[in-house]
């Protein structure tokens, strides 16, 4: 059955929970694309091509990723401002 | 080679808030392109990021969820996209992030070229794509 949007994030992260220890012990790092319907997963060196390895697999896939031993696998701060001059 | 513009998107307090800015082509799955304007900021690490209403009007494929750590320190969320984009010519299927606030290209996406940034409003800004990046 299809993971919920509202549910990706705590589907994901209890995947990832699971294969944590071995991720951060042999793929510090690494980007982990986890596939929260059917729980398969990709190893890679980037998001978008562990995420394409995982959609030849998976063309449906909804995805979570982790960076394993980081906190979250992105840096971002958008201003939320909208006004533009050009 | 892509060029665009600085421009201030804000005046606060008698200080300006430049910013450089270009303008790439970015379609959904019904790959009819539209232009959109987006700021350059090195200090997101993805390849794109767009507002909801943005990535409605494109009718970009939503694929899962990503993480990312903000400058405060806090962790989000943001929902995570399909886009085609043309980047020096050529079409790349990349990630976009939702996230509110003006369009960004991230780190990601230009990696492998390099940006000069002449920053005083109105100021140039050139991509250009090098070959053999990363390898003198």
């Amino acid at each position: 059955m299809a993971v919920k949007r509202e549910d990706i994030a705590t589907v994901g992260r209890a995947m990832y929970a699971e294969i944590r220890e071995e991720m951060e012990a042999n793929h510090w790092g690494k980007m982990v694309i986890i596939d929260v319907n059917s729980g398969d997963y990709e190893i890679g060196d980037d998001d978008l091509t562990t995420t394409m390895r995982l959609f030849e697999r998976r063309p449906d896939a909804m995805t979570w990723g982790e960076r394993a031993g980081y906190s979250a696998p992105y840096y971002i701060n958008n201003t939320r401002i909208k006004m533009f001059k050009l | 080679m892509m060029t665009g513009k600085v421009v201030v998107l804000a005046r606060e307090g008698g200080l300006d808030w430049l910013a450089p800015c270009v303008e790439i082509s970015v379609a959904g799955g019904d790959r009819v392109f539209h232009t959109e304007t987006a700021v350059v900021d090195t200090g997101f690490t993805g390849w794109l990021a767009m507002p909801g209403e943005t990535i409605e009007r494109l009718g970009l494929t939503p694929y899962g969820q990503r993480q990312a750590n903000q400058a405060s320190g806090d962790v989000e969320m943001f929902d995570i996209h399909s886009a085609l984009v043309l980047w020096h010519d050529a079409l790349r299927a990349v990630p976009v992030h939702r996230a509110e606030g003006t369009p960004l290209i991230g780190m990601s996406l230009l990696s492998g070229s390099r940006l000069i940034v002449d920053s005083w409003e109105g100021g140039d800004v050139v991509i250009e794509e090098v070959a053999n990046a990363g390898q003198n």
